[in-house]
């Protein structure tokens, strides 16, 4: 069933129609909030809060986007929404959280895994740390493989400000890289 | 090609693709240069800290757990409602009959269509006047 069927049925109240709406984008969606937000626990409950909200709204849906398009922008608002309440916070939420929640890790080494955590927790800091525009740009290019077309359409800007956007957030990430201090395992080399 | 040449040839590369030409002359640079082996391998560890955040996938349950939080928002929703309105319709009820009564009480008889009582009917004092069921016992 496509997606313009599925809606219909929701907006006539078939609620087991958007359980598998939500199934169908449930991946995308986590994948997106997983990019901002860097912690599994966080990016499953923004997830749930995203959908429960597209259920809400989904009678101004108009369809002149594909339906994935408007979810994009909808996750997309509701992370930077999420970041925006409370910077502060989400900061050292982060910060502790980087020491206990971090990607699966294929060493034995415990060095190794220190180290691995570390980078994990530098690199969140430093994505972080992007302006927001830019930021977007790279979590859909790297975390969702979408092309600079596609991120256009779901920012509302031109390709050509995309591929700006893109460059600039290499970039500034890089800098903010290699300026954020000794990287974790020289540190732990100099102990 | 020179450092600078190298990073920007690399960043137009969002996905990492390169030609083999190109490819050779970036490692044979990277053989070379210490901060180009550095910048590479940054760039290669986001790369692979990025890709082992996608791999993540998602709780299965979630969209049960989604179902289940949106029933439960309708039903508070539900239960709210009538809870509110309920004394809130009362209220209206009653300022309503009370708001018609006052108007209806100030427009004039004429505009009713009542015909207007006569003046000396109106100064007839009522307790004067003889019961009907004393002059059926006359």
């Amino acid at each position: 069933m496509t997606d313009p069927e599925l809606i219909t049925l929701i907006l006539q109240g078939d609620r087991d129609s958007f359980r598998i709406l939500v199934e169908r984008y449930q991946q995308l969606v986590f994948r997106t909030c997983m990019g901002f937000m860097h912690n599994r626990e966080d990016a499953e409950d923004l997830t749930q809060d995203i959908f429960i909200q597209v259920y809400r709204s989904l009678s101004r849906f108009r369809g002149e986007s594909a339906f994935s398009t408007w979810l994009y922008r909808i996750a997309v608002n509701a992370s930077l929404n999420r970041l925006r309440r409370s910077p502060v916070k989400m900061i050292f939420e982060a910060l502790d959280r980087s020491a206990i929640s971090v990607p699966a890790i294929n060493e034995d080494d415990p060095e190794k895994i220190l180290i691995s955590r570390e980078h994990a927790a530098w690199l969140r800091r430093a994505v972080n740390s992007l302006p927001g525009n830019q930021r977007t740009a790279l979590i859909l290019s790297q975390y969702e493989d979408l092309s600079q077309k596609e991120i256009a359409e779901i920012m509302m800007k031109s390709e050509g400000a995309v591929e700006s956007l893109l460059f600039r957030a290499k970039r500034n990430l890089r800098k903010r890289l290699s300026s954020s201090g000794k990287k974790p395992e020289d540190r732990h080399r100099k102990k | 090609m020179n450092c600078r040449l190298y990073q920007k040839e690399f960043d137009s590369y969002p996905d990492g693709r390169h030609s083999s030409l190109t490819k050779d002359r970036i490692e044979s640079h990277l053989r070379e240069c210490r901060d180009c082996r550095e910048f590479y391998r940054i760039q290669m560890l986001a790369e692979k800290l990025i890709s082992e955040e996608k791999q993540l996938k998602v709780n299965p349950f979630l969209s049960t757990r989604v179902m289940q939080e949106i029933e439960n928002q309708e039903v508070l929703t539900q239960k709210w409602i009538p809870g509110i309105l309920k004394p809130a319709l009362v209220v209206l009820s009653v300022a309503g009959a009370i708001f018609l009564g006052v108007l209806m009480g100030s427009i004039p008889a004429v505009n009713r269509g009542i015909r207007p009582v006569p003046l000396e009917l109106s100064l007839i004092n009522d307790a004067r006047l003889e019961s009907v069921d004393m002059l059926a016992t006359d």
